[in-house]
């Protein structure tokens, strides 16, 4: 994570944490009690209709920490986020920022900034205008930044938002929230459409902004080996449910696969809860959770550390 | 701040829509008037004094649902929604209601020819009660529009539909059985027509329609979602 290089962008410095709500102008938590500071979804469900997207959702993002939200498409990662965001209301639980239930409490909601693939900006707005107005919705958005970081994406800020490609749409959508000092940031699939080299820069100022800001940075998402550099905590959720949260390294450490002749795979894992199997002619990868039974391991037999990005799909694979 | 920006938001897009509105109203009028003084043809034109009635609840309509998204993105709360969205509505009703007292007081033909309210309940009752009228009149309709947009976006605009439908035809068969004598009666004294019926029963009809329209539209907005 440390070995990326920054080119400035005109990062912020460091901020004090928000000790004050600018929506009520009351004073909430006391600075230096980030240990409290988090967003928490308290058991959570959501139901449209008949159909359950989150079940008894029981989830924290601690604050100050990079997180990924990893989940198939219709795992419940957009509809959590949208709770988060207000845009959706939850059918049972709640989600609370800073100890704060967020739905309908401006104080609460000054503090979160969601970017999502549902279409919120209207299509006739121009980008420049969209700045304008961030800058008046928000006291703590940088429109000079903004600026900046509109040119380092090539995007055109005298396009009307709605003409914009899908790439172009997420990307305006990143550099506001990457021009906003939110407390908590919330990035649904935040490289649907972007080009190759448009990540990466996307990912070097993401990084940026976290070393000058230090604040929560949600990041939800399927592409899992993208981002497994860059985050410190993994929740992985399918079909509504939370089926695992963990630091990446103790995600990574969660599990292994062994390989070798699928016979001598097979025989290692007679009897032990095998995530899946793999075979190919002759030979065959298990994964599994756990560590390595050096009982059962032979000078056949190799083993490795699961990747994240296998881990999730062996985790979430439906028995296609 | 946010509600501040808000208000700026919605009520700017209102108030153009009106502006666009008053120009091309204002343009059919100078037309006409111009086809008389300069004798090409005798034109009668039509009083045109009803369409702001129209034009409330269709701009209510028609920006609510985009509104509602934009502001949810702006981080705002459903209550602030709700403040902004009625606030903005009465600023537009509000420019409405002035262009029409000061086009009352300007053009001499205004009372008799364009005024909903002076040619109805007559001149004599001057500019200031003209304004009242519209304004409210106004901010009746409109909040009709406003609880009608957000009764669509909570429940589907199919629903909705469906049910105004239901209600229309319900209320034409009661209106057939009951006695439409009566119910024309009652609307008439309403509107401050008819025997023991007072000037103030039109204006205190309107900010009732107006204050139920906002609360139905708040217990609709409650629960609204943008997915």
């Amino acid at each position: 994570m440390s070995d990326v290089s920054f080119s400035v962008l005109g990062a912020h410095a460091g901020r004090e944490s928000n000790s004050v709500c600018a929506a009520s102008a009351q004073p909430v938590k006391t600075p230096d009690a980030t240990a409290d500071r988090c967003l928490r979804a308290d058991h959570l469900t959501k139901r449209f209709g008949k159909t359950m997207a989150l079940d008894d959702v029981s989830l924290s993002f601690e604050y100050g920490t990079i997180h990924a939200l990893l989940g198939r498409n219709g795992a419940g990662k957009t509809t959590l986020l949208g709770i988060a965001a207000n845009r959706l209301v939850p059918t049972e639980g709640r989600i609370l920022v800073d100890g704060e239930p967020v739905t309908d409490d401006p104080c609460a909601l000054s503090k979160v900034f969601c970017t999502s693939d549902v279409q919120t900006i209207p299509g006739s707005m121009y980008v420049d205008d969209l700045v304008g107005w961030m800058g008046r919705f928000h006291e703590g958005f940088d429109a000079k930044r903004a600026v900046r970081l509109a040119k380092a994406f090539d995007l055109d800020l005298k396009a009307k938002t709605g003409a914009l490609s899908t790439g172009y749409r997420t990307i305006c959508q990143l550099v506001m929230a990457l021009s906003l000092d939110a407390d908590y940031l919330l990035l649904d699939e935040p490289v649907l459409g972007l080009d190759a080299a448009h990540r990466e820069l996307f990912y070097r100022l993401l990084m940026e902004d976290y070393l000058a800001r230090q604040r929560t940075v949600v990041i939800a998402t399927h592409l899992i080996e993208e981002v497994a550099t860059l985050v410190e905590h993994v929740a992985i959720i399918d079909e509504g449910r939370v089926l695992m949260a963990a630091s990446a390294d103790e995600l990574r450490a969660s599990g292994y696969s062994v390989s070798g002749r699928a016979d001598d795979v097979r025989a290692y894992c007679k009897g032990l809860d095998a995530l899946s199997v793999d075979e190919l002619g002759g030979v065959a990868v298990a994964y599994l959770l756990g560590k390595p039974d050096a009982a059962r391991l032979t000078d056949r037999l190799d083993t490795a550390p699961i990747s994240l990005q296998k881990l999730f799909v062996k985790l979430t694979e439906k028995g296609e | 701040m946010k509600l501040k920006a808000a208000f700026r938001y919605q009520a700017v897009e209102l108030v153009q829509s009106a502006s666009v509105f008053c120009l091309i109203i204002g343009a059919i009028i100078v037309v006409f008037f111009a086809m008389t003084i300069t004798r090409i043809a005798y034109v009668y034109v039509p009083n045109l004094g009803f369409l702001p009635y129209v034009l409330m609840p269709l701009l209510a309509l028609s920006t609510f649902s985009g509104d509602v998204r934009f502001l949810m993105q702006m981080g705002l709360a459903r209550p602030q929604m709700i403040a902004s969205t009625a606030a903005s509505l009465g600023a537009a009703c509000l420019f409405l209601a002035s262009i029409e007292a000061v086009c009352s007081v300007v053009f001499p033909f205004w009372p008799s020819g364009q005024s909903l309210f002076l040619m109805s309940y007559g001149a004599g009752n001057g500019p200031v009660l003209d304004f009242l009228f519209t304004f409210l009149g106004c901010a009746a309709a409109s909040s009709v529009g406003f609880a009608f947009a957000s009764l669509q976006m909570r429940f589907g605009a199919r629903r909705v539909v469906l049910l105004t439908v239901a209600a229309v035809v319900l209320v034409l068969v009661a209106l057939q059985s009951r006695g439409a004598a009566l119910v024309g009666n009652g609307l008439s004294w309403l509107l401050g027509f008819g025997e023991g019926a007072s000037l103030a029963n039109p204006f205190l009809l309107f900010a009732a329609i107006a204050a139920i329209g906002v609360l139905i539209a708040w217990a609709a907005v409650r629960r609204i979602e943008v997915r």
